[in-house]
């Protein structure tokens, strides 16, 4: 009784200190099954929630079909349908856009194969669909102006690059240097310069500026595994990684120069693999799990901690991918996931939920 | 008196000597000419083997109840049911008769008893077919072929396909033994699903339970669900098709996730070298509907392939 008492007034006490603030579970949503769901974003505060929605034909259930809508929009409204040659099995690599451009989903399908379809802009039809074969998963998919490049792993278990034309008709495959087992884990764009973060089996990660047909120009080791990254509006970088069971995030400058580095926390229970960073112009903020519930952390440029929001109150688990899509919008940090509340039914059934952080919802 | 007699004694002695050595010559004659005949039919057969004698082949198209009432009529009108299908022959042996009694629905079929890569709808049609022409189907007691033949544990059963080993022959009564390779997902989705975090460990029949910290050992295991998914494939009845198998495997896997404590979670170290703890009842319901919606995909090497060829491979419509 003691010791319980103690928690609550440390916790009490860490909610007036760190402005502690709750994070509200918006809209949710119930899936006969998980469904693959993924985030596209266009750029210009415009970004897509994809996901397969199951049908049922012939009392068979058919997910070929895969949904297009707002990410901020709530229920069904404004949503689109397009129908893919095959049923996408794992989420949708998320899908970084530079410029107004079809986008392509890859997913895998038939038999364990990697597909490409570039879906039209009105998303109405899929315009080509090809294989992809020169990776045996994909992590992440970046549009520039020259075409695609999407990252991961290839068959030797590499992290690798493959650049696609407009037209998906021509491609070039990149295997990363540090010839170590891994995957590509970020890429960005930054002043007209292209880095990718690659993480490696052995819990290290690198940052590498590549051109844009895929000549490495620079490499970085950073200071732990599992790393992620985005580009800051004219602010150079943040990383967030991990170093054993600790969360850090870390400021680099535009040539990857380290400005700052702070933990986040350290790993308890149920958590992320690995946190989305966002840039909130005046900060950086951080979303993921750590001991089994969703966490916002929001950090000023020079790493103070401004707000920690946590779902105390929804109930629901981690996502079981390990991770959540998340966007931000208008300061406004917007969350997706599939997730099941701890004690729910055991019939194969998963939710969608949907968070939005605010910052000051205290 | 004796005299008299003399010369007709002597003329009936050398008669019956002329006789005896006409009958000698005959018979050495007759000897050599078999000798030389069968010399000759020798050379002959060395030459050109006839064939060894067939049975007359049944000409009717009708099917039977079972085994015994096929053989009754083929004892009453001294012929027998051969490799024909119809009208058409079978030439191999990955092939195989299906057809209703003609009487009732369809007619005899040859069809493949491999699977062929067709999409869900297609093989959707296939069976509402294959129903309609196949409505009495029962298990198939026919010899093994050179596909069943290779039902052996620790080999694969369809070499050309399949990903994994057979790991049990279960004895089904007279009819051919169930072939069981457990939870035969593809090595391919096995390993993007480890890579997406969905399996924690690489093994198609437990991927949610032994292995690490936290283990919950075999009890996690979906091989008992996947065994009876297997036989539920090689089940011969119109009323249990794809679906009601993979629907009862989804059933049983979630009761396996079910005995887990909510509460309880795996440790293991994922493919970036960190460890990772999960709620293992959460990732088990994830791991469990992924399978079954690799089964709904109708992947080629998957789902609506599989139930094909397994349906083909142990049913007989016609006994």
């Amino acid at each position: 009784m003691i010791r319980k008492i103690a928690t609550l007034l440390i916790f009490s006490v860490v909610l007036c200190t760190n402005s502690m603030a709750e994070l509200t579970l918006i809209d949710s949503s119930r899936e006969i099954r998980d469904t693959p769901q993924g985030l596209a974003n266009m750029g210009k505060d415009l970004a897509y929630w994809m996901r397969t929605t199951p049908t049922k034909e012939n009392s068979s259930i058919d997910s070929r079909s895969i949904s297009f809508q707002s990410f901020s929009s709530r229920g069904s409204s404004g949503q689109k349908k397009v129908m893919l040659p095959s049923m996408p099995l794992i989420n949708f690599p998320a899908f970084k856009s530079q410029q107004a451009k079809d986008l392509i989903v890859v997913y895998i399908g038939q038999g364990g194969k990697i597909h490409i379809s570039k879906i039209n802009s009105s998303f109405t039809s899929v315009l080509k669909t090809i294989d992809l074969t020169a990776l045996i998963f994909a992590n992440e998919i970046l549009s520039t102006t020259k075409g695609y490049v999407i990252g991961g792993i290839d068959a030797d278990e590499f992290a690798s690059l493959v650049f696609f034309d407009n037209n998906l008709a021509k491609k070039t495959k990149i295997v990363l240097p540090n010839k170590k087992r891994g995957a590509v884990t970020s890429m960005i764009f930054y002043q007209d310069r292209f880095f990718v973060i690659t993480s490696h089996f052995d819990a290290t990660s690198y940052m590498h500026e590549l051109s844009l047909s895929g000549d490495v120009r620079n490499t970085t080791q950073l200071s732990g595994g599992g790393a992620t990254g985005i580009a800051l509006a004219n602010r150079g970088f943040a990383v967030s990684y991990r170093v054993d069971r600790e969360v850090f995030i870390e400021r680099l400058d535009g040539n990857m120069k380290s400005l700052w580095t702070k933990k986040l926390h350290g790993v308890s229970s149920v958590a992320t693999q690995m946190g989305n960073i966002h840039d909130m112009t005046s900060g950086i903020a951080w979303v993921g799990a750590n001991n089994g519930k969703l966490i916002v952390y929001r950090i000023d440029d020079k790493g103070n901690t401004l707000h920690t929001a946590i779902d105390v109150s929804s109930g629901y688990g981690v996502p079981p991918s390990g991770s959540y899509m998340s966007i931000a919008l208008g300061g406004n940090i917007h969350i997706r996931g599939e997730a099941r509340k701890i004690d729910g039914p055991v019939d194969g059934s998963i939710d969608s939920i949907y968070f939005i952080e605010s910052g000051d919802n205290r | 008196m004796g005299k008299a007699f003399a010369p007709f004694a002597l003329d009936m002695t050398i008669m019956k000597t002329a006789f005896l050595y006409r009958s000698i010559a005959r018979k050495l004659l007759g000897g050599i000419l078999f000798i030389l005949l069968a010399q000759i039919n020798t050379a002959v057969y060395a030459q050109f083997p006839l064939p060894p004698a067939q049975p007359r082949l049944c000409d009717a198209k009708v099917c039977f109840a079972n085994p015994a009432a096929r053989a009754d009529y083929e004892r009453e009108n001294k012929c027998v049911f051969g490799n024909k299908c119809g009208d058409e022959l079978i030439t191999d042996s990955t092939r195989q008769c299906c057809g209703g009694d003609p009487n009732k629905e369809g007619k005899q079929k040859i069809q493949d008893k491999f699977q062929t890569t067709e999409s869900d709808i297609l093989a959707i049609r296939w069976w509402n077919i294959y129903k309609k022409q196949c409505p009495n189907m029962t298990q198939n007691t026919a010899p093994p072929d050179a596909l069943w033949a290779q039902c052996h544990i620790g080999e694969k059963h369809n070499p050309a396909k399949d990903d994994w080993n057979v790991a049990e022959v279960v004895k089904n009564g007279s009819a051919r033994d169930y072939c069981v390779d457990g939870c035969s997902t593809p090595r391919g989705i096995v390993n993007k699903l480890f890579l997406s975090g969905i399996f924690l460990f690489e093994d198609k029949d437990d991927p949610t339970g032994k292995g690490a910290t936290g283990n919950r050992g075999v009890s996690t295991s979906f091989y008992n669900a996947c065994a009876a998914h297997d036989r539920c494939y090689q089940t011969c009845s119109i009323g249990v098709d794809q679906n009601a198998c993979d629907d009862k495997l989804l059933e049983d896997m979630l009761r396996v996730c079910e005995s887990v404590a909510p509460m309880h979670t795996t440790t293991y170290i994922n493919n970036l070298g960190f460890s990772v703890t999960v709620f293992t009842r959460n990732s088990c319901i994830t791991a469990a509907n992924k399978m079954h919606t690799g089964l709904d995909a109708a992947f080629g090497a998957g789902g609506s392939g599989a139930f094909r060829t397994r349906r083909t491979q142990y049913c007989q419509c016609c006994s």
